[in-house]
């Protein structure tokens, strides 16, 4: 039997090369005296599992969610408040100690996204269009609040997270070696969602984007799949968040907020939705282009808009469209 | 098996069938006849629950299938091929098949891909292009096929040779003919009466979203002009 998600060998030579070059990454920065790549390179990979996360609903699934960054924020509070109830010495709730462990930390928060997520997604995904696209910003507006409230964490000002939740022996203050357990992650994370996209899941899901009834009408319970693909996405978010909080360690309800939303959707469009490596492109080009631009000029935004703006404009496929526009000679 | 009394339906205000009636028997086959616009779309999506019914029952071997959902009507059994056959086109052919297959009725020789494919070869040389690609009668055959892999107790097929090649139309029917062989309960809708007299057991005429004729095949012969009438060939 065929595989229909099988690469091409063209394929699998540029996902090689581009595996490479992100293992290589933080010895030629260090080598050409520019160490300060290596976190810039930590903050895409992170972007690129929360826009690869979306892109599971809105690329595939069809569905446009615009309050991704809530669950984005979800994980990385989740991350905060265990490290701050482990410095307090005081369970959270009353019974749930702190911790510090990444094993323990990171699982929770993609545990408590994806819980948000699916209570989010079940309320939401009873309705489609732009009631879905207004129902989902009104929740992650409602989270942003509620964290912004919260002052025990820090309310608007964020939460401080003293040192980075320790994995094994490694020194996770050091830059490279938290890169590579970010790169790890990262990979495992597009493993998983190459894994679902060629799964029969994969499969419906694309077929309920291009007509739900049609894929109802052939005995599918779409609210179910759709549910499903939301959730995981959440869960794919909240990791992306609980890695962030860790890089920065700092959270703040800025995490949440709307304009987060679109950031990751802007990464999926600007790299081709509904594309496997799309979100990483689209990831790596908008954070290479605000670091550029802003660093010539304070109205960079001026610019990446109209930069933007082509991009969508001449190639449907986002950036994956433009580089198989390159790697197939043109056509 | 499938009992259809008195359906009504709309689609908002203007109402499009006022009392629909007919029957399927395990087994049959069974056509839908009348001119284009008087309902015969309407009351298969009716029947699927695409549309709302305003009135009427419709029933499926003893469960009423009016205000379930279409998933819960097609997971009772019934596999629709949809008029304008709509594949999902970014799909290749393969996955349209079994994106959506299923055997919910555990049917002891269940429908596969091998045997799909032996029904139409031409998808066999194609199972890795996008759905999208293919030709009408491909499509078309892609989706009867789709439908065949949920395993149904009841196809239903609406305009499945509308705007087909002659020779592509002659293979589809040549492939229910096929499919009534194996015991398949079939509803067609088309306008190829010819055809339709040699391989159905029973017609039904609509007009004006009315069941106005019922027969077999040699009613269908003695009252020739009037159905010729209704059907407007």
């Amino acid at each position: 039997m065929h595989d229909p998600f099988k690469f091409s060998g063209k394929a699998l030579i540029a996902i090689a090369i581009l595996i490479a070059a992100l293992v290589a990454l933080p010895f030629i920065a260090k080598a050409v005296g520019l160490p300060a790549t290596t976190p810039l390179a930590t903050r895409l990979l992170i972007y690129a599992i929360a826009a690869g996360s979306l892109n599971l609903v809105l690329g595939f699934g069809g569905m446009v969610s615009f309050g991704h960054a809530a669950f984005y924020g979800v994980g990385g509070y989740t991350v905060g408040i265990l490290f701050q109830h482990l410095r307090i010495g005081e369970p959270l709730f009353g019974f749930i100690p702190g911790t510090e462990q990444f094993l323990i930390a990171v699982p929770a928060a993609i545990l408590v996204a994806g819980a948000f997520a699916l209570l989010i997604g079940a309320l939401a995904l009873r309705t489609s269009g732009v009631q879905f696209i207004m129902i989902t910003l009104a929740f992650a507006q409602m989270l942003f609040f509620l964290f912004v409230a919260l002052k025990r964490y820090g309310g608007d000002d964020g939460l401080i997270i003293r040192r980075r939740n320790a994995l094994f022996d490694l020194n996770m203050r050091d830059d490279m070696t938290f890169y590579f357990v970010v790169l790890i992650v990262t990979i495992g994370f597009y493993l998983l969602m190459w894994r679902i996209a060629a799964s029969r899941f994969g499969m419906v899901l694309g077929a309920i984007r291009q007509n739900e009834r049609r894929v109802a009408a052939l005995g599918i319970a779409v609210y179910r799949y759709k549910l499903a693909a939301f959730t995981i996405a959440g869960m794919g978010a909240g990791l992306a968040g609980g890695l962030v909080a860790n890089y920065a360690r700092f959270v703040s309800p800025d995490m949440l907020h709307w304009t987060k939303s679109g950031e990751l959707m802007v990464m999926v469009i600007l790299g081709g939705a509904g594309t496997l490596l799309g979100p990483l492109f689209g990831a790596f080009a908008l954070v290479t282009l605000e670091t550029v631009l802003s660093g010539w000029t304070e109205r960079w935004q001026l610019f990446l808009g109209p930069i933007l703006l082509l991009i969508i404009l001449y190639f449907r496929g986002g950036l994956s469209g433009l580089f198989k526009f390159i790697g197939g000679g043109g056509k | 098996m499938l009992r259809v009394s008195d359906l009504a339906s709309a689609y908002g205000d203007s109402q499009v069938l006022f009392g629909i009636d007919l029957s399927i028997d395990r087994g049959e086959v069974v056509t839908l006849l009348g001119r284009n616009g008087v309902g015969k779309t309407t009351t298969i999506r009716t029947i699927m629950g695409l549309v709302k019914a305003r009135g009427g029952k419709v029933d499926f071997d003893g469960t009423a299938l009016i205000g379930r959902p279409p998933e819960g009507i097609a997971r009772l059994g019934i596999g629709l091929v949809p008029e304008g056959r709509q594949v999902f086109p970014t799909l290749t052919v393969h996955e349209n098949l079994v994106a959506t297959a299923a055997n919910r009725l555990k049917r002891a020789t269940p429908w596969t891909i091998d045997r799909v494919t032996a029904l139409f070869p031409r998808l066999g040389e194609r199972l890795t292009q996008s759905a999208g690609t293919l030709s009408g009668g491909e499509q078309q055959m892609l989706a009867i096929g789709r439908a065949l892999m949920t395993n149904p107790d009841l196809l239903i097929l609406d305009e499945a040779t509308e705007g087909l090649a002659p020779v592509i139309r002659a293979e589809i029917w040549r492939c229910i003919e096929t499919l009534k062989g194996e015991g398949q309960s079939i509803l067609i809708v088309d306008k190829n009466l010819k055809v339709l007299r040699r391989l159905a057991d029973r017609h039904y005429a609509i007009e004006k979203g009315r069941t106005v004729w019922s027969g077999t095949g040699a009613d269908l012969d003695r009252d020739a002009e009037l159905v010729h009438r209704y059907v407007g060939v």
